[in-house]
């Protein structure tokens, strides 16, 4: 567990500066959409993890996809497992941080309607974790280029759906049917990361 | 009597082109022990699997009396790797990566380090991409040398770099294994370096090994490493009936 500390503190600090912009991006970002009077809570419960993983989890992959990287870290007293553990760690701490984040804001600005609904949440992380669990597969099964893939994929989706005018947070979802959702979408997340050790490149 | 802090036995590894074929060889403390083989002979590959980069497909590596396994890599505390690419984390400062992978070793020896870094005349505050290959050599050499290892693994460390630092280097080496009594495993096609240091040599070809030597018994031999080598590798083709003369007459109009 020391080791992977240890790999958290170098995903966080390679690139610290791109990173924190992330970071207070996701708060201007909170406030954008709060105060737009659309409260699309949902959508930033999705996009503040997604932003601190594109500022942090993507830019150390796309460090890491390189011979030359993957050969040192491997040279390194850490295993493959551990590697790629980390990776998967961190996804999940800024899924958690997404929430705490924009809790915390919707307890600071009182005046804003708090459109809170467990389902809701629940969908959102099993968003999140389908979408980070088939990036950091496929970075670790392929390359870079091909984990490229579920951003476009994920980005498109929500383009469609707010064509479409259809609002996340707009779907009713019976609490016990998106907990079986979560359930699933945790799954399939701890799958890919042991497949993802399996398969390495 | 020097004890064994590697050994080798049976080492396997299969590409659909190449593969090595039950490589068995040792290193006892505070030897020095020079590795030898044309390019694409296994070297490398041996060395990767020694540090869990590449996973081997049979035999067994013991290091300082355990077995080593690829999902246990504390055994890698006691060994410092320099490898062959050293185009690492190019966007990023030495400083920092010097600063994670001390991090990762319970026996770091930062004065070491920093007096490396100052002897080697690098800068922690430039970019990997910033430095030419023999700074990468060294400051890879530092990291590896500021983990107190009890045996170093270098592959081809001394190529890139020029021959004040290289001779550098190679006394550095030398005082390592005699004072710390830290073993030594060196592949260079620099024949000179390994002439200079090793103990023992070591000579593979086409993924097998085919010979064993001490220093001793190449001063009777009389011969250049290069030479040895060739020769080596010319009866080991003749062994297998493989007839690799070019021939330039089927050229000629």
């Amino acid at each position: 567990m020391e080791q992977i500390k240890h790999l958290i503190l170098k995903d966080l600090s390679f690139r610290f500066k791109l990173g924190l912009l992330c970071f207070l991006f996701t708060w201007l970002f909170i406030f954008g959409i709060a105060t737009s009077g659309k409260a699309l809570f949902t959508y930033v419960l999705m996009l503040v993890p997604g932003l601190l993983f594109s500022g942090f989890i993507m830019y150390n992959c796309y460090l890491e996809d390189n011979y030359s990287t993957l050969t040192f870290l491997k040279s390194l007293p850490v295993s493959k497992k551990m590697l790629i553990q980390e990776k998967f760690l961190l996804s999940n701490l800024f899924i958690v941080i997404g929430i705490i984040e924009t809790f915390i804001f919707y307890l600071l600005l009182p005046a804003i309607p708090f459109p809170f609904q467990l389902s809701h949440i629940f969908l959102s992380t099993a968003v999140m974790e389908i979408y980070f669990g088939t990036f950091l597969y496929l970075f670790y099964r392929f390359n870079f280029f091909a984990s490229r893939f579920p951003p476009n994929v994920f980005v498109m989706s929500l383009l469609f759906l707010h064509l479409k005018k259809i609002e996340f947070q707009s779907i009713t979802i019976p609490l016990p049917l998106a907990t079986v959702i979560l359930i699933i979408a945790l799954i399939v997340n701890y799958l890919l990361m042991i497949v993802s050790i399996k398969k390495m490149r | 009597m020097m004890n064994t802090i590697l050994e080798i036995k049976d080492l396997k590894k299969n590409y659909r082109n190449f593969s090595l074929n039950s490589i068995s060889f040792d290193v006892k403390e505070g030897e020095i022990v020079g590795f030898i083989g044309p390019n694409g002979s296994g070297k490398s590959t041996t060395m990767q699997i020694l540090m869990g980069i590449r996973e081997k497909d049979g035999g067994t590596i013991r290091f300082d009396g355990k077995e080593v396994f690829e999902d246990k890599p504390e055994y890698k505390q006691k060994i410092g790797y320099v490898g062959e690419s050293l185009d690492f984390y190019e966007k990023v400062k030495l400083r920092k990566i010097y600063q994670f992978v001390r991090s990762l070793y319970s026996d770091w020896n930062d004065e070491l380090f920093h007096e490396l870094i100052r002897t080697f005349d690098l800068s922690l505050d430039k970019k990997n991409r910033e430095n030419s290959k023999g700074m990468k050599v060294k400051f890879c050499l530092a990291l590896a040398l500021a983990t107190n290892p009890k045996l170093l693994i270098l592959d081809e460390p001394t190529s890139g770099l020029d021959p004040i630092i290289r001779i550098e280097v190679l006394n550095i080496l030398e005082s390592l294994s005699t004072q710390k009594n830290t073993a030594i495993l060196f592949s260079s096609h620099i024949t000179e370096d390994l002439e200079k240091l090793a103990d023992r040599f070591v000579f593979i070809y086409r993924g097998k090994l085919i010979r064993e030597l001490t220093r001793e018994a190449v001063i009777k031999l009389n011969k250049p490493l290069d030479i040895l080598l060739k020769q080596f590798m010319d009866e080991e083709d003749n062994a297998d009936g493989t007839d690799k003369t070019f021939d330039f007459e089927r050229f000629v109009v």
